[in-house]
């Protein structure tokens, strides 16, 4: 350094600590929000999969039926809606003589939509949206244009490879 | 005093700050998507009502559709119908449906301007969805219920 404040008699120390605090803060932001894709191998790849809601009611059912887009609470999409298929929503209980039985439950479906969407198979499962996990039996919740609704993850295929 | 310089290196560090500032919006940002603005129409039904609730809500009243947050909307009309409340009985495997005296399930229908984008209808920060909970706050009186109906009118001219 010289008696200018400057290294090799070009570079301002000033100057030098800026560069690096920014370098620093890219490499910062870098690793926080791509930690799993430093972790792992991640290859884009199509996902589809059926969410089953209970329990709703036929407003429900017509709000789904719309499809479009569905995203978490933050709003990053986790897929497309491309079917949806409802029945009537049916409870299996043992009645007074010890016969099992199965009741409708009048006014409520279960409904079973189906979504398709691109995420990252990684070494710790797979992923859609920003980092929702696609696991049969996991609980999901998802916000579409017209709905809201939360239910079961209950079938994930994994489509192809995209490199 | 001594003049200051603005050299190359300088320019460098604006430049990459302000690439640094544009990729932290856009990442801590969200899918922020204002859309467009339309006329929404919707159906607010609160269960277990007090009978004849309905008729303190007027259409063309100005209500409020939030609690929390700054978001209004105009009643276009208001119905009710008994609730019917249902229950299991497991012994016998059936469900039992009787009117309860006294108790409604009122509908309030609604329409405001809203920003709708692909995966959104909002007024302000008030998601309108199905199975969204929703106030309909008027004057005198509070209805909690959810959005059950939710339909796009024409878009701005």
């Amino acid at each position: 350094m010289d008696k200018n404040g400057k290294i090799f008699g070009k570079i301002n120390i000033i100057d030098l600590a800026a560069i690096l605090i920014v370098i620093l803060a890219i490499v910062g932001i870098t690793i926080r929000f791509t930690s799993i894709a430093a972790e792992n191998v991640n290859q884009k790849t199509n996902f589809t999969y059926v969410v089953e809601i209970e329990d709703i009611r036929m407003y429900s059912v017509n709000a789904l039926s719309k499809k479009g887009l569905a995203t978490d609470k933050q709003g990053n999409v986790i897929g497309e809606i491309t079917n949806v298929e409802y029945d009537k929503m049916i409870k299996q209980l043992v009645n007074e003589n010890g016969e099992q039985v199965k009741v409708t439950t009048p006014l409520r479906y279960v409904a079973k939509v189906t979504l398709n969407a691109e995420g990252k198979d990684t070494d710790s499962g797979y992923f859609v949206g920003e980092n929702t996990e696609l696991s049969v039996g996991s609980s999901i919740t998802m916000y579409t244009k017209y709905s809201n609704c939360s239910g079961k993850i209950i079938k994930v295929q994994k489509q192809e490879n995209q490199g | 005093m001594k003049k200051t310089k603005f050299t190359i290196i300088d320019a460098g560090i604006i430049v990459v700050l302000l690439a640094v500032i544009v990729i932290g919006i856009k990442v801590l940002g969200g899918n922020y998507n204002s859309g467009e603005t339309k006329e929404v129409y919707f159906t607010v039904l609160a269960t277990k009502q007090d009978a004849g609730v309905s008729e303190v809500v007027k259409a063309g009243e100005k209500v409020s559709i939030s609690f929390s947050e700054e978001a209004y909307a105009t009643v276009l009309g208001a119905s009710e119908e008994p609730y019917v409340e249902m229950q299991l009985n497991e012994g016998k495997g059936l469900y039992f449906q009787h009117e309860v005296e006294g108790k409604s399930d009122v509908k309030v229908l609604l329409k405001c301007d809203a920003k709708i984008s692909d995966t959104k209808i909002a007024n302000g920060n008030v998601a309108i969805r199905v199975g969204e909970e929703m106030p309909v706050c008027g004057k005198g009186y509070t209805i909690k219920g959810y959005v059950v109906e939710v339909e796009e009118g024409q878009g701005e001219e």
